[in-house]
C-alpha cells in the first residue's frame, strides 16, 4: 500500500512485550526493538516490565532511581543513585 | 646517455634481442632501464598529449631521443615533490622542455590540465586570456593606459599585483573537424619569483579562490539560473559566501563572475538537473487529503442501518471499505479472512498515514487496543504508528482484528509490508 517502503526500512522500533524482539525481527529484519518506556518503568502503569522482573516490593525502592535514570538527559544524571541506603537492607534475602 | 644515440636507440630496436656478448648485454640493459622508466611514467603524467605522426617515425634519430629523453627528465623532476622557490632559469627551462612548438593535444581542456598543473608545481598561476592563450597570471598590469596617458598616478594602495609577465603558451586548432590543439608560442621567461607567498597571492588574484567553489555552487545555483529566476544580490551572496574562502570580498564584480563560471559549467554539461525525490505516480499516493475520516461515519451508518449482518461483520466491513475507496481515491485497505471465509482482520491506510510512513517510516510504534468497547462494531483496534519530527504520533496503518488470536504478525503480513 506504501510505495517506496519495505520491511527492510524500519530501523528503530518500539512497543509492549506483546511483541518480542524475535517476532519484530522476523517482519524488520533491520530492526532494533526496544520497550517503550511506558511499558518499562511509567508510574502510571502498574504491570510495567520492571515491576514484572524484580516484584512490587522491590520495585517500589528503586522505582524513582530507575524511572530518572531512563529519563536522565546526561550520563551523570543516569548514574547517579538517590536511594536512601537505610532501605537498601529490604533489597537483602528475607 | 645522450651522448651515444646509438646505445639510446637500441632498447626501441632491440629491446629483447639475445647477444653472444655478455658485456654488451649489460650495457644495453643498463642503458634500456635508463630510459624505459621516464618514458612509463611520462606515458602516465602526459598521456593525453599526442605527439606529432613524424616524431614516432622519428623517435629512433638521434635529435628526437634527446628530446624525449628531456621531457621526461622534466617529467620526472615534477614528480618529486615541489620546492619553495625555483628559479627564473629553472622554470624556463623546464617550461621549454615541458612544452614545445608542435606539440599537439586532443583537446582543450587536457593543455589547460597540463598547464594548470605544471604552474601549480613551480609556484605561479596560468590565467587564460582569451581562446589560445595562456599568461602567467601576472601578466597583465590595470594601470598600463592610465599610466601611459599620464592620467592616474599608482599609489602604494593602488598597487597591483602584476608585474607584466612574459611567461605564456599560445596553441591554436588546425581545424573544425580534427579538433587538435597545437602549440603555437610558448614563452618560458618570468620576470618576478616564483615562490609560495607569491604564488600564494597570484592564485588569489587569479581567482583559483573561487575556483573550487564554482564546481560545488553549479548544484546551488543551477536550478535557479536554469529557470532565469531574478535573485536579489544580497540573497546570492550569502548563498555563496559558505563556500568561497573567507579572504574572498563578494563584491558585486565578484558574484557576477562566479555566477559567470556557474553558467559555463552548466553549458559544458556539468550540471545535471535534479531529479524529483517522488516519481508522479507516488505524488498521487503521497498527499495530507483525508477524506475517509470526514465521511467514514456517514457511510458505516448507511449500512448498519440498511443492513442485517445476523452477528456476521464480514458483508458490513468489506462494503464499508469498497465504499470508502470508491470516495477516496488516496485510501487503500486489505482483509484477511478466516479458514470460513469470514474477514476476521482488516487494515486500512489513508493518504496521510501513507505519507507519514513514507517519511517517517524508519522508527515505528506497536502498539494495541484490547477494549472492544470502543468502537461500535466490537473490534481490537490495532495501530501501526510512526514519530514526526515534532515527536508526533502520526497513524501509518489502522486495524480492526474480530479475535485474540490475531496477532502482529497476521495483521503485518496483510499489510502494507508485503
Amino acid at each position: 500500500m506504501t510505495p517506496r517502503f519495505s520491511r527492510y526500512s524500519v530501523v528503530l522500533g518500539f512497543g509492549d512485550m506483546f511483541i518480542s524482539a524475535e517476532n519484530a525481527k522476523r517482519w524488520f529484519p533491520n530492526i532494533t526493538w526496544l520497550v517503550d518506556t511506558y511499558h518499562f518503568c511509567s508510574s502510571k502503569k502498574k504491570d510495567n516490565v520492571l515491576v514484572k522482573s524484580f516484584g512490587p516490593r522491590i520495585w517500589q525502592i528503586i522505582a524513582t532511581d530507575m524511572r530518572a535514570a531512563v529519563y536522565a538527559k546526561t550520563e551523570e544524571e543516569c548514574l547517579v543513585s538517590n536511594t536512601n541506603d537505610t532501605n537498601l537492607h529490604l533489597l537483602l534475602p528475607l | 646517455m645522450s651522448n651515444s644515440p646509438s646505445n639510446a636507440n637500441a632498447p626501441d630496436l632491440l629491446p629483447s634481442s639475445p647477444s653472444s656478448d655478455g658485456l654488451v648485454d649489460v650495457e644495453m640493459e643498463e642503458q634500456q632501464n635508463i630510459i624505459s622508466q621516464p618514458s612509463m611514467a611520462a606515458a602516465t603524467t602526459n598521456s593525453a598529449a599526442t605527439k606529432n605522426d613524424d616524431v614516432g617515425a622519428a623517435s629512433f634519430e638521434e635529435g628526437a631521443v634527446e628530446a624525449r629523453t628531456g621531457v621526461e627528465v622534466n617529467d620526472a623532476t615534477m614528480a618529486q615533490a615541489p620546492r619553495s622557490q625555483y628559479s627564473t632559469s629553472e622554470i624556463e627551462r623546464a617550461t621549454n622542455l615541458k612544452f614545445k612548438r608542435g606539440d599537439q593535444y586532443e583537446s582543450e581542456s587536457d593543455l589547460y590540465e597540463e598547464l594548470f598543473t605544471f604552474a601549480n608545481h613551480y609556484n605561479f598561476t596560468v590565467a587564460n586570456r582569451g581562446k589560445g592563450e595562456c599568461r602567467c597570471g601576472k601578466a597583465g598590469n590595470s594601470w598600463s593606459k592610465k599610466k601611459k596617458n599620464r592620467d592616474h598616478v599608482l599609489q602604494i594602495k593602488d598597487s597591483s599585483q602584476v608585474t607584466e609577465c612574459q611567461w605564456q603558451v599560445r596553441f591554436h586548432t588546425e581545424s573544425q573537424k580534427d579538433n587538435i590543439f597545437r602549440i603555437t608560442t610558448v614563452v618560458g621567461t618570468h620576470n618576478h619569483p616564483c615562490d609560495i607567498p607569491t604564488a600564494v597571492v597570484s592564485r588569489k588574484k587569479a581567482g583559483k579562490a573561487v575556483s573550487a567553489a564554482i564546481t560545488q555552487l553549479t548544484n546551488i545555483l543551477g536550478p535557479f539560473l536554469a529557470k532565469n529566476t531574478k535573485m536579489p544580490c544580497n540573497l546570492i551572496r550569502r548563498t555563496i559566501e559558505p563556500y568561497v574562502s573567507p579572504g574572498v570580498t563578494l563584491s558585486d564584480v565578484n558574484i557576477r563572475s562566479i555566477l559567470t563560471g556557474v553558467k559555463r559549467q552548466m553549458d559544458s554539461g556539468k550540471y545535471k538537473p535534479p531529479e524529483p525525490v517522488i516519481g508522479i505516480d507516488d505524488l498521487r499516493a503521497f498527499t495530507s487529503v483525508d477524506i475517509t475520516s470526514t465521511s467514514c461515519r456517514q457511510v458505516l451508518d448507511d449500512l448498519l442501518s440498511n443492513a442485517s449482518t445476523n452477528g456476521d461483520n464480514s458483508w458490513i466491513v468489506t462494503r464499508l471499505m469498497n465504499r470508502l475507496k470508491a470516495s477516496d481515491p488516496y485510501f487503500d485497505f486489505r482483509i484477511h479472512t478466516d479458514e470460513n471465509d469470514h474477514v476476521d482482520c482488516v487494515t486500512w491506510q489513508v493518504g496521510a498515514s501513507r505519507a507519514a510512513l513514507m517519511k517517517y517510516g524508519d522508527k515505528v510504534f506497536l502498539d494495541t487496543r484490547n477494549n472492544e468497547n470502543m468502537n461500535c462494531i466490537n473490534m481490537q483496534y490495532m495501530s501501526f504508528v510512526v514519530i514526526d519530527w515534532n515527536k508526533r504520533m502520526l497513524p501509518a496503518s489502522e486495524s480492526f482484528v474480530f479475535s485474540e488470536r490475531m496477532s502482529f504478525t497476521m495483521l503485518l503480513s496483510i499489510s502494507h509490508l508485503r
